[in-house]
């Protein structure tokens, strides 16, 4: 105790209290940063135990998913996984479809009334919709918050029943340009508050880029493992048929090296060639060119064939079966060739043409048989051709022959009267003499009428030569100047029998043809006229004959009113040696060789027809 | 026949779905084909009236308890997650249940009291053995329900009381109570046991006082205005990380307040007990626990340390060992708080503890219970409300 006593005893006391203070406030902030740092704690903590458990969960999953082969079923187990274990409201999965690369809904899960569900279930997005362009342009996803009014996304929201969402594509690889899957999970806007809000906090996009990993690479993987097995469906079908045709092909087919050794062959080719199996035939054949080829020339010749086309088609060479029998082969072979460059093999298919080579044999034997024999026939036809021209310019010749004597007996007819008035003139000179009465006009005047007379007698004649004169060559002939002098000839027969004529002319028709066959064609018709119209005993008969020109041919119409041709008999009237008149009066040609001549030599038509009470014959040339 | 007791739970999303499935096992597992009650926890994320008509529609339309918690639990099985459910369906000629709700708490706790004690009068018998109370957390004051209550029961002693305050999952701020067909909040649902049977419990929190004592030096019933001269809210927020104030709930659930355990019920119950800051206000500075305090009162901050949590169970089943003897238990129901589930222990831990309490107690026993936002439950013949607490009622 110091001198004054009191103040040294206070000083350590208060400084104990001072001391204890302080140590309380650092204690104090001691035990603020402890519960601060123990919250922490146990935030992480939760945060820590939070990503164990997904992780776990994934884990799951995985093991799950791999087990699985069936895409729909992973993506079922996936949409689950999302409600269940990320504890999001809503998941949906979309599928592009491959007809037209729409994404339409495949698997949805989690908590909808019953018809929200049905309208999520039909819920088709369009490739190309606004709202995944950004997917396109390489964004890993894209996420709309609860109250965003993106107007691209806008639209998703409520297809989607969701307020919030993330929308992940899948499975980029098994399609370069478009997603093989959409994944959406989000939440409605009245029960988001329960559920894993979507936000782009790390552990959010952590958890859905790592399930988004694995589904996406099981998805590729089941849709390369889909692709090899079709391919490998398809390989083994291909394969199937290939053995099937490779075994059952009617041909031979082969694989050979190019030293001459069958490397395969079928059935068919053992077969063809006598051995009693491929086996048999790929073992006892060591060089096909020596062995099998009857002329090894022609098996080299193929060789260099191959060689310089890469190909051979239907070569055709001899070859010797098993016991030595020949039969004929054709080849079709093509060069396979293995690496870089080097020649692996020849393959190629083989018939046997034996029967064929013997049928061609046979054909061109018979080929040559039917070749003498068509020339004898050629010779004898046209020997035949030459004996029917012939019997027509014969048939023909009589036809004019018997219009001649027509003629003649017309031309007779015609002189009498012209005689008998050459008579009667010489009489009367007589006469007129003995009279005394004989005067030079009296003289004059009857020499002048028998002039006449001879000079009408003459022209007859003319006429008659006009028509006999003989047809050397086709001439145009204006078709009135025989129809005139036809008419002249048979002018005095008509007259007799009281038979009208008259010519109807349109123009001036022309003929390029035989003159006197035409002429004998229109003198027949005409004969053929006046005697049916005699026969008929016509009133008032009448030939009317017309000329025109039509078409650019030449038609000439001869029409009487005789009754007309009877029905049974208007198809034969043009046949050879048919007649309705009596053998006395006509021999049955005269049609058939108007018919021959216009038709034939002159290429034009005559036909018949009965028309108003008569018959018309019609001529077009 | 006995009691026939079976539990059975689902965590499926869908409500209906979850109701059926959860009703359907319990009704399996108990054998049983029309029960006489039906006891549901559930937690928020159902459409609630459609679950519990699920659950009606699957149990035959029996009687229905029940309330939402943060989580649930059963046999084996605990999860703190937005959709899950248990039910535990009773079918017993030893007990019988009855029940009550009380709605709008709200308007005066202390009337909810005298409401719930008038309409259990006519239940009550000779042989009431104890009464479940479920009830709205959000608005809750345990200390004038309680004193009214048994005021109006006017028994020689006290009706043991035990529960759970109705929890959500810290962020939408309602609770739902259940009664039958009804969904309620801002009410409570009461189910009073009756038979020949007995409770056998036990309570721990497993929390430690750290740092120095704290005063109230300003408060009103269950109000705290300010510590130590100073805002409640000021005087804690250096207890808390920067810019969490807006997760009040769940970061209040690392900021435990202890206070000295009344003298009569100490030596049961240990030297603190614990209380959850409900509700706060910004403006004027207050925090809302469940229970009253008066100005003087002295706190602390508390710790849960995990240590003493994992000895506070082993605790609990000594003590309803000692008490069910040989008995086997015909189903336990464990009210847990919120603070004592994930946001202090790993999953593994958590599940963990949870096995290891159920076989102390007994293994394979229909075991139901939810995670809340207090605890009720009695220490000695006291009933009282505890939070960052365990009780486990063992029924035998």
């Amino acid at each position: 105790m110091k001198k004054d006593g009191a103040t040294t005893d206070h000083l350590p006391e208060d400084l104990s209290i001072e001391t204890l203070l302080r140590e309380k406030e650092a204690l104090s902030q001691q035990v603020k940063r402890l519960i601060r740092a123990e919250g922490k704690l146990y935030e992480y903590q939760q945060e820590l135990d939070a990503q164990l458990k997904e992780y776990k969960e994934l884990y799951e999953l995985n093991r799950r998913l791999n087990g699985i082969l069936d895409i729909e079923e992973i993506f079922q187990e996936t949409v689950s996984y999302v409600i269940q274990h990320l504890e999001y409201e809503r998941a949906v999965f979309l599928r592009r479809e491959e007809e037209n690369g729409n994404y339409c809904v495949c698997a949805l899960d989690g908590y909808y009334q019953p018809s929200e569900k049905n309208l999520v279930a039909e819920l088709t997005i369009e490739q190309d919709a606004p709202c995944l362009s950004p997917l396109t342009d390489g964004r890993e996803y894209l996420i709309c918050k609860a109250g965003s009014e993106e107007p691209l996304l806008f639209g998703c929201c409520a297809k989607l029943l969701m307020t919030e969402f993330f929308l992940y594509p899948l499975g980029y690889r098994s399609h370069p340009h478009a997603a093989h899957a959409l994944l959406v999970v989000g939440n409605s806007l009245e029960n988001a508050g329960f559920y894993r809000r979507v936000d782009e906090n790390p552990g959010s996009l952590l958890s859905m880029g790592n399930l988004v990993g694995l589904v996406s690479s099981l998805i590729e993987n089941r849709i390369f493992f889909i692709r090899m097995e079709n391919a490998r469906e398809m390989e083994r079908r291909a394969e199937a048929k290939y053995r099937s045709i490779f075994e059952n092909a009617a041909e031979g087919v082969f694989q050979r090296t190019p030293e001459g050794r069958y490397l395969d062959a079928n059935p068919a080719l053992a077969q063809m060639l006598g051995y009693a199996s491929p086996l048999e035939l790929m073992t006892e054949v060591m060089d096909i060119g020596q062995q099998l080829y009857v002329e090894p020339q022609y098996h080299a010749e193929l060789m260099r064939q191959i060689a310089a086309h890469g190909k051979v088609e239907g070569f055709e060479a001899r070859m010797y079966r098993k016991d030595r029998s020949i039969i004929w082969v054709s080849l079709n072979m093509r060069l396979v060739p293995g690496n870089a460059g080097q020649e692996l093999l020849y393959e190629g298919m083989a018939e046997e043409i034996t029967n064929r080579k013997r049928g061609e044999e046979a054909l061109r034997e018979s080929e040559q048989k039917y070749r003498q024999l068509s020339q004898a026939l050629e010779q004898r036809v046209k020997e035949a051709v030459d004996e029917l021209r012939q019997k027509d310019r014969i048939m023909i010749l009589q036809g004019r022959q018997a219009v001649m004597g027509e003629m003649i007996s017309n031309i007779a007819h015609q002189w009498r009267q012209p005689l008998n008035m050459l008579a009667l003139l010489a009489q009367d000179l007589l006469m007129t003499n003995k009279r005394g009465e004989l005067g030079d006009e009296f003289i004059q005047a009857n020499i002048k009428r028998t002039l006449e007379i001879i000079r009408q007698m003459s022209k007859t004649i003319d006429d008659f030569r006009y028509f006999y004169q003989p047809d050397k060559v086709k001439v145009d002939f204006r078709v009135l100047e025989p129809l005139e002098k036809a008419l002249s000839l048979l002018g005095g027969s008509f007259q007799m029998h009281g038979i009208r004529t008259e010519v109807l002319q349109s123009g001036d028709p022309v003929v390029h043809g035989y003159l006197n066959e035409f002429v004998q064609v229109l003198l027949n018709i005409l004969i053929n006229a006046r005697d049916a119209l005699i026969a008929s005993e016509a009133a008032t008969p009448l030939i009317s004959i017309k000329l025109s020109s039509e078409g650019g041919k030449t038609a000439v119409s001869i029409t009487d009113n005789a009754g007309g041709v009877p029905e049974e008999i208007k198809d034969k009237i043009f046949e050879p040696y048919f007649t309705t008149k009596g053998p006395e009066q006509g021999t049955g040609i005269g049609l058939f060789m108007c018919k021959t001549i216009i038709e034939k030599s002159m290429g034009g038509t005559l036909t018949v027809r009965n028309v108003g009470n008569g018959a018309e014959f019609r001529i077009v040339v | 026949m006995g009691t026939s007791v079976g539990v059975g739970y689902s965590l499926q999303k869908n409500p209906v779905d979850a109701g059926k499935e959860a009703a359907l096992k319990a009704l399996q597992q108990g054998n049983i084909t029309r029960p006489d009650f039906v006891f549901v926890f559930a937690t928020i994320g159902y459409n609630q009236q459609v679950l519990i008509h699920a659950i009606r529609e699957a149990t035959s339309g029996a009687p229905l308890s029940g309330c939402s918690g943060e989580g649930i639990i059963t046999q084996g099985m605990v999860a703190e997650t937005n959709f899950g459910v248990c039910v535990m369906a009773i079918a017993s000629d030893e007990l019988s249940f009855a029940n009550v709700q009380i709605k709008d708490i709200g308007v005066g706790v202390d009337l909810a009291g005298q409401r719930l004690a008038a309409e259990l009068q006519p239940l009550l018998a000779p042989d009431s053995i104890a009464c479940f109370l479920f009830v709205d957390g959000l608005v809750f004051d345990f200390d004038p329900f309680r004193a009214a209550f048994e005021k109006s029961l006017q028994r020689e002693t006290p009706l043991p009381l035990f529960g759970g305050l109705a929890a959500d999952n810290w962020a939408t701020r309602k609770t739902y109570q259940y009664h039958d067909d009804q969904v309620i909040s801002q009410g409570m649902s009461c189910v009073l046991m009756t038979g020949n049977g007995k409770v056998a419990w036990g309570v721990s929190h497993g929390c430690v006082p750290i740092g120095t004592k704290r005063t109230i030096t300003r408060s009103k019933g269950n109000i705290i205005y300010e510590i130590d001269g100073v805002p409640a809210l000021e005087a804690l927020k250096d207890y808390v990380e920067e810019g969490s104030e807006s997760q009040w709930n769940k970061m209040t659930l690392n900021l435990c307040l202890g206070f000295k355990t009344p003298e009569h019920i100490r030596k049961a119950y240990g030297e603190f007990f614990v209380r959850y800051m409900m509700d706060k206000d910004d403006r004027e500075g207050y925090v809302t626990i469940q229970s009253d305090v008066t100005d003087g009162t002295e706190l602390w901050i508390v710790r849960r340390d995990k240590d003493l949590i994992r000895q506070g169970l082993r605790d609990i089943s000594r003590q309803i060992k000692e008490k069910t003897g040989a008995a086997r238990p015909k189903l336990v129901m464990q009210f847990e708080c919120m603070g004592r589930g994930k946001v202090v222990f790993r999953e593994q831990e958590k599940i963990e503890l949870l096995r290891s309490l159920q076989e102390d107690v007994g293994a394979d026993l229909p075991w139901i219970g939810f995670y809340t936002y207090g605890e009720i439950g009695p220490i000695s013949s006291f009933n009282c409300i505890h939070n960052f607490t365990a009780i486990v009622a063992a029924v035998y």
